[in-house]
């Protein structure tokens, strides 16, 4: 069976196909404000990328914050419930899942047969996301991929408290007006990402094995912080890690029909 | 219509009362949609409610039209227009007009001749009923200079005395509970419009001590209103107003049991109104909204009859801090849509401790009030140390089989901030039951606004 | 400058020495967070009583797990350092409900730390009679569990011992402030800051000491003349000069305070004669009060005003904790009475760690601008 889930997040769209419970192709495509017609590229995309007509597809779901705005008929999902059942697919042994999205990150527990234990989110503050990560690069005018390589080589932290996004960019300002080294900003800005999702997973509760996903996953600093300050190791994933809320979505739409 | 600019907002709670009982009244309207919506509605108004209509929240005049929230509908405009009513005439005749913070009882305050304003209700209501809410009072405030932080619930109301929109005051009184912020914004209030500020201190311990401590505070407060108001406590007229208060309590106490069975009997979208209504505990317009709302719960526990459609499952929830002001019709829409019926939170719930004010004399009366005001939501939860907050709702959870546990945390609130975790782990200890946690204003609708409220609540309660 | 080297340098110090030795010889420490716990009760139990800071904290991450962001940074700090294992020395805690966000401490120490034992002592929010007698017994009760937990005694002559010491800080920390009211300046802001943290942290008898060799030393010292302009600080809980140095680098000195690690910690001495309970009691209930006493803002503002002038400042700045309701209301009332009175007055939020030097510089400048005498 041929499945398709979308997940429309605050800053880009993601789109997969199944097949079978076989992860078939995916896209992941910024939204730069253009929900609606995103939605629509990135089928198109993973449509062309899989060689399949929409014909051929039996379910399609809808999840994410902005899964509203999808054009095409769907049904839809609670994004909880997806990010479950897709940390699941990609583990099975997973308990614990950490998702670090573009504005909202997200720590679930999962009971030992699947299924959401508790849940909980951040705080409405940009401070420990992706768009903070964002901001950054904005401030020290780096393009996004250059962000973790460079936290990699710093040989030390310029500290960030980043209480608060706009605190957090006049913090970094601060720094390149004192002349620190870039690559030094950024490992205390990564830092500061994986300690503040480190504080949210230790709100809930930690139960081994931990998940780390969301687009910020793919930041190896952030995933260093992260163990570091939860003195525990964490998994990855083997797919790209910003699709398995898109990848949960369409398991649900499976296992409905 | 007093046409004075500092009644503008009691002249509007009145007009709001006027025609939402004129809308009531209409045959066959169950929405505004069935008379072809809000501007045919508009219309068929007389001509001295169509301002006041056009302010009026559309969803919240949908609620009320509802079959099954008439009747505390009925109830709760008659309190509003009867009470704006009763305090112009009142401030008219030349009485005091005393802000008060809202868990202090009125007895007193009425027995010795003054006009008691709520001031977290000043904006809270303005809140409840209309679209522009009380953002523009928490705007004024915060335009001269005074924090975001500070709790909406004072903000608004601050703000619409700058605004000249209220009454200015003519004394203030305030627990010590619960919390800084409540009392600097009182200081403010009392420094700002030079009128004196009564201020009683609640007790840190629950015990023999603390009750002494808080009826000696009480006295002390009257001392201190004999002096400005000019007038003596008379035994009589306390024990007239005890009584009504008395009979308040006994109805309140007697809905929360009420609450306990299944299906909950109690619809949930007068919540805001049920606390708001609990500062009128101690008038006759207090005692007959909750002798109204009881009778009406009553018929549907005496029936097995609950508020959720035919074929839902309920999800009885329990809010560990507390409701939305700007949002009624959210309470409705979580009973229609997902079978969530509203059971109690920490500004309704009334600890069966507090009892009756034993009306024999004046120092048996004075002792009631005492111990009723260590009992009254807020001064209660936080007076002391979190312990009770957190075992109140331990024990509500169990008692009345609640199967959710919604922590919207008022953003002000540091006593809710600081204690939360401690909450949701007992909670999760002695209970399992699901938590579901977000952050929110309870007067300021921008921060949380109701389609994320309910976004939140859909995710929810469609994960559980 | 030998004593005052080692009072500005002790806060500073990794290991504070004096700390180490009296632990070493079995000595208990009591510490406290708030100006309203009375020192001289836990001094006189033969305890050291600890004002506690969180100075060095630079992040929240542990205590975040417990509060949120929306409690004030100087709580948070504390609770970090507590589960960061820097309190773990602490014998006692004692909490008391100054403010919201101090108190809430209570019930989360007593869950996730091991401190042995932790107090509570309340203090009413108005100054009356009535209020005046609850705090009274509060302090003697606290008096009475400290001698039953410890197993110590607190007699009455121990109290006047405690109370004749201390009164001693009061006495030099005031000849301190007489020294700063001076046209030529003695001492910067920043190092005062850090010998009154000292008071906090070492044995109160070898600060005494100290200070008294140190105002020698002081009057011995070069003066500070090229200023800008005289300062006055107050606002939010104050455990580090790193603030007071951003301000004196810009060229204001920071000349006098109205802070609760400062002046109103350390001025009005308490009365050396009758019932020393009730002296303790009496001082520290109606000494020049925090903003979380209600009805006081009219004592508060002539305080204020009475230290500006009386140090000749050219401007207040009112710097608060982001969240600290208490001074986040009091600042715009104090700045809305004393422009009209030609004293300047900037307030200035800020976190408890300072971390966005560039925009607290920025804004500090702009002040300096507004104030500057020459």
């Amino acid at each position: 069976m041929i499945v398709l889930g979308c997940d429309v997040g605050a800053l880009a769209t993601k789109t997969v196909i199944l097949n079978d419970g076989s992860l078939l192709g995916w896209d992941i495509t910024p939204n730069e404000g253009r929900l609606g017609q995103v939605a629509e590229e990135s089928l198109a995309r993973v449509l062309k990328a899989t060689g399949l007509d929409q014909e051929e597809i039996t379910s399609f779901s809808g999840t994410g914050w902005g899964k509203k705005y999808i054009p095409y008929p769907h049904r839809t999902e609670s994004l909880i419930n997806c990010l479950a059942r897709g940390a699941r697919w990609v583990r099975p042994s997973v308990r614990t899942v950490v998702d670090i999205g573009g504005l909202t990150t997200t720590v679930i527990l999962l009971k030992e047969q699947g299924g959401v234990l508790e849940y909980r989110n951040n705080d409405r503050c940009a401070s420990g996301t992706g768009f903070f990560i964002e901001l950054a690069a904005q401030a020290l005018e780096l393009p996004l991929d250059e962000l973790d390589p460079a936290a990699g080589r710093a040989q030390k932290r310029a500290h960030i408290g980043a209480q608060c996004a706009v605190f957090g960019e006049s913090e970094i300002i601060s720094h390149v007006n004192d002349g620190v080294e870039p690559s030094e900003i950024v490992a205390g800005l990564t830092y500061a990402v994986g300690l503040g999702a480190a504080t949210l997973v230790r709100r809930v509760g930690i139960m081994p094995e931990i998940l780390v996903t969301g687009g910020v996953a793919k930041f190896k600093s952030v995933i260093r912080s992260l163990e570091e300050n939860l003195e525990t190791e964490t998994c990855l994933v083997a797919c790209d890690p910003q699709i398995v809320v898109a990848i949960g979505a369409a398991l649900a739409g499976a296992e409905f029909k | 219509m007093t046409n004075r600019k500092d009644r503008t907002i009691l002249d509007n709670w009145k007009t709001t009362g006027e025609l939402a009982t004129f809308i009531l009244a209409q045959e066959g309207l169950q929405s505004l949609d069935d008379w072809g919506g809000k501007e045919v509605v508009r219309e068929i108004l007389p001509e001295k409610y169509q301002a006041n209509f056009d302010m009026v929240q559309p969803d919240l005049i949908n609620t009320i039209l509802k079959e099954k929230n008439r009747r505390s509908a009925s109830a709760f405009v008659k309190n509003i227009m009867e009470y704006a009513d009763w305090a112009n005439q009142e401030l008219d005749s030349g009485k005091l007009a005393c802000y008060h913070y809202f868990p202090i009882s009125v007895e007193i305050m009425l027995s010795m001749g003054m006009v008691p304003i709520c001031y977290e209700v000043v904006c809270g209501l303005n809140s409840a009923l209309y679209t522009t809410g009380t953002e523009e009072g928490i705007d004024r405030i915060e335009a001269d200079g005074y924090p975001d932080h500070l709790c909406s619930t004072q903000k608004g109301t601050a703000g619409y005395l700058l605004m000249g929109l209220t009454p200015k005051p003519d004394l203030l009184i305030k627990t010590a509970t619960p919390c800084d912020a409540s009392n600097k914004l009182y200081e403010w209030t009392a420094h700002k419009f030079k009128a004196p500020l009564v201020t009683m201190e609640t007790p840190y311990y629950r015990n023999e001590r603390g009750l002494n401590y808080m009826l000696t505070e009480i006295k002390e407060m009257i001392k201190q209103l004999e002096k400005i108001t000019g007038n003596i406590l008379s035994e009589e007229k306390l024990r007239s107003y005890c009584l009504h208060g008395n009979e308040a309590t006994n109805y309140i106490l007697k809905i929360q049991e009420l609450k306990k069975k299944t299906p909950c009997p109690d619809t949930g979208w007068h919540r805001p109104a049920d606390t708001i209504f609990m500062t009128q505990i101690g008038t006759p317009m207090g005692a007959r909204y909750f002798k109204e709302l009881y009778e009406e719960v009553k018929e549907r526990a005496d029936k097995g009859l609950g508020v959720i459609p035919e074929g839902k499952k309920e999800r009885r929830a329990v809010y560990g801090y507390t409701w939305e002001a700007y949002d009624l019709p959210l309470f409705d829409w979580l009973e229609e849509e997902h079978g969530v019926t509203y059971i109690c939170d920490t500004l309704t719930y009334l600890s069966p401790d507090v009892g009756l004010v034993d009306t024999t004399n004046m120092e048996t009366m004075l002792k009631g009030l005492a111990w009723r005001t260590m009992q009254m939501p807020m001064g209660r939860q936080s007076m002391g140390f979190s312990d009770i907050w957190i075992n109140d709702f331990v024990n509500i959870i169990k008692a009345y089989k609640a199967n959710a546990l919604i922590l919207g945390g008022h953003v002000s609130c540091k006593h809710y901030w600081a204690l939360n975790k401690l909450l949701s782990d007992k909670v999760k200890e002695e209970t399992g039951v699901p938590t579901l946690r977000f952050e929110m204003d309870m007067f300021d609708k921008r921060f949380t606004p109701p389609a994320e409220l309910r976004r939140i609540m859909e995710e929810f309660f469609t994960t559980l | 400058m030998k004593a005052l080297e080692e009072l500005m340098s002790l806060p500073d110090r990794r290991e504070n020495p004096y700390l180490k030795d009296w632990k070493a010889d079995g000595g208990r420490v009591v510490g406290f967070p708030c100006g309203y716990v009375p020192e001289e009760i836990i001094q006189a139990a033969g305890l050291f009583p600890y004002r506690m800071e969180a100075r060095g904290t630079k992040e929240t991450g542990l205590a975040d797990i417990y509060l949120s962001r929306f409690n004030c940074t100087f709580a948070r700090c504390l609770l970090q350092t507590a589960l960061a294992g820097e309190y773990d020395f602490l014998d006692g805690f004692c909490l008391l409900n100054g403010c919201d966000q101090i108190r809430r401490l209570y019930e989360i120490w007593e869950k996730h730390l091991t401190t042995d034992y932790l107090f509570m002592v309340t203090v009413p929010h108005a100054i009356n009679d009535s209020g005046f007698a609850w705090y009274r017994e509060e302090i003697s009760n606290f008096k009475e569990q400290l001698a039953h937990k410890f197993g110590v005694r607190c007699s009455e002559q121990d109290l006047r011992q405690a109370i004749r010491l201390y009164n001693e800080s009061r006495s030099l920390i005031e000849e301190l402030y007489e020294l700063r009211k001076a046209e030529e300046i003695p001492i910067s802001g920043s190092e005062v800051t850090s010998i009154l943290l000292s008071a906090g942290i070492m044995p109160r008898e070898r600060f005494n000491q100290l200070l008294k060799e140190a105002l020698d030393e002081i009057r011995r010292k070069p003066k500070i003349t090229d200023y800008k302009a005289r300062v006055m600080v107050g606002g939010s809980a104050l455990d580090n000069p790193q603030l007071i140095e951003i301000i004196e680098g810009l060229g204001g000195m920071v000349v006098t305070d109205s802070l609760c690690f400062g002046s109103r910690h350390f001025l009005n001495p308490i009365e050396e004669e009758g019932d020393p309970l009730e002296a303790i009691a009496k001082r520290y209930y109606y000494h020049n009060p925090c903003p979380r006493m209600m009805g006081e803002f009219e004592n508060r503002l002539r305080f204020t005003e009475e230290m500006a002038r009386g140090a000749n400042v050219d401007g207040i700045i009112l710097q608060k904790i982001v969240f600290c309701d208490g001074h986040a209301v009091e600042s715009p009332m104090l700045a809305e009475e004393l422009e009209p009175q030609n004293i300047p007055v900037m307030v200035l939020e800020r976190e408890h760690m300072i971390s966005d030097v560039g925009r607290i510089k920025t804004r500090i400048e702009a002040f300096m601008e507004r104030i500057a005498r020459r």
